[in-house]
């Protein structure tokens, strides 16, 4: 993300921006705010905090580009500063918990709105991603961060590995821990089909077939 | 920027619940645009930091913003003093004597010296440096300090300036504040007609942010 046929290269902006280039940095913000913008809203849960998150990142960006090392992209250096504001405000403020039916998730969500030919079909998709978005509220803030950047963004493992500035292994593990949460969380609130009971000892009845039991089909590799 | 189903972005086998999830969430990822009025808020900020800016480079040094202890802590001393510019960089003209020590001085608290804070005619310069803009900072700062490798007969610092003393290594080292955090700027000694400068932290002598520069 640092080549750019529509402007100068990122990297040339931000270099212009520490050389006292006086436009430089707004350039580089427009180029990436939408996507900041989407890490901070569903880091955060609400648009209001999203928005504080935000604006304390753009201030630390702002003041220590200079300090940029040159050794990820800019876009990832973004992210990185963007991500780190926003887990600080969870952790300092203990965000409550129970934010993810703030404003923003009452709003009727774009995905369903896209349904609008099957009403029914667009409210039980809204229904759903208000209920996920929820459950994603009730993560850790790392674990949280973690899967906004590797399921959301659909960021690259490595990638999310250096936003975070965490070993690759420890992104993982959080991303594993997170998903394993959130089905827990999801099945609670009925968006995933409930787990088959497990037969009680001396139950002579057959166990039901388990159809998930195998991994998903995958498509062949391109 | 990234595609959320991507198979090659993630190489952890999933179980089926995993596999449930991570679709549930790339469905649920945020589409939308900033709002109009967050984006309208945000180009508010970096206006006033663009305004900041303009003013650091400007020297307006008694309306920077510092932590509360810190401007209770310089209050008498910048009131008093008088700010003087040299090649844009905001100068503190705190104490009457020079600003630079030894770097071999080791033991060089730059708290210590006692000496009062009266500006005089040969009123030195505490520089102010800054993060975004430390190359363009310390190339007009080291006009005004003392050459390098110069050794004054004794540590000077301003009697306010707080800054626990740490094996700074070779070269000279003046006080400077750094980001409004008081810290030592060491100038190694040249090499190859290049010059390293290095930011220290007070106490540890851990190196904060560094340039090179052409040897003076």
């Amino acid at each position: 993300m640092t080549d750019r046929a529509d402007g100068r290269p990122d990297r040339e902006l931000l270099a212009a921006h520490v050389a006292g280039d006086r436009d430089a940095f707004a350039e580089l913000f427009a180029r990436h705010r939408d996507r900041l913008w989407a890490v901070a809203l569903r880091t955060m849960g609400n648009p209001e905090d999203a928005a504080d998150g935000l604006q304390d990142a753009l201030v630390a960006a702002y003041r220590r580009a200079g300090t940029f090392r040159g050794d990820a992209a800019v876009s990832t250096w973004l992210h990185r500063v963007v991500v780190n504001a926003c887990v600080d405000r969870l952790r300092a403020a203990s965000v409550r918990r129970t934010t993810a039916l703030a404003d923003d998730h009452d709003a009727p969500l774009p995905a369903a709105a896209a349904d609008a030919s099957d009403p029914a079909l667009a409210a039980e998709r809204s229904d759903q991603r208000r209920l996920v978005l929820a459950a994603l509220g009730e993560l850790p803030a790392d674990q949280r961060a973690a899967l906004v950047l590797v399921d959301m963004e659909g960021m690259p493992v490595l990638e999310a590995a250096a936003v975070l500035d965490v070993p690759l292994g420890t992104l993982k593990s959080r991303c594993s821990r997170g998903r394993a949460r959130l089905a827990v969380l999801l099945r609670d609130a009925g968006v995933l089909d409930p787990v088959p009971p497990v037969a009680a000892e001396g139950n002579q009845q057959p166990l039901p077939p388990v159809p998930s039991a195998d991994p998903p089909a995958r498509a062949p590799p391109g | 920027m990234h595609d959320p189903q991507s198979p090659e972005k993630d190489d952890m086998p999933d179980t089926p619940d995993e596999e449930l999830v991570r679709r549930l969430l790339a469905d649920a990822r945020a589409d939308e645009p900033m709002p109009a009025d967050v984006a309208a808020r945000l180009e508010g900020v970096l206006d006033d930091l663009a305004a900041e800016r303009r003013e650091q480079s400007a020297a307006t040094p008694l309306r920077r913003a510092h932590p509360v202890g810190r401007r209770r802590r310089w209050a008498t001393a910048l009131v008093a003093a008088a700010a003087v510019v040299v090649g844009g960089v905001s100068l503190r003209a705190l104490w009457p004597e020079g600003p630079g020590s030894s770097a071999s001085d080791k033991s060089s608290s730059a708290s210590s010296g006692g000496r009062a804070a009266s500006p005089s005619a040969e009123q030195a310069v505490l520089p102010e440096l800054h993060s975004a803009t430390l190359e363009a900072d310390v190339r007009r700062a080291v006009v005004v300090l003392p050459s390098t490798g110069a050794a004054l007969s004794q540590p000077s610092a301003p009697p306010d300036f707080a800054c626990a003393g740490a094996d700074w290594g070779t070269g000279s080292v003046h006080p400077v504040m750094f980001d409004g955090r008081a810290a030592m700027l060491a100038l190694r000694p040249p090499a190859h007609g290049r010059q390293k400068a290095e930011v220290l932290q007070c106490g540890t002598a851990d190196v904060l942010a560094s340039v090179t520069l052409p040897a003076r």
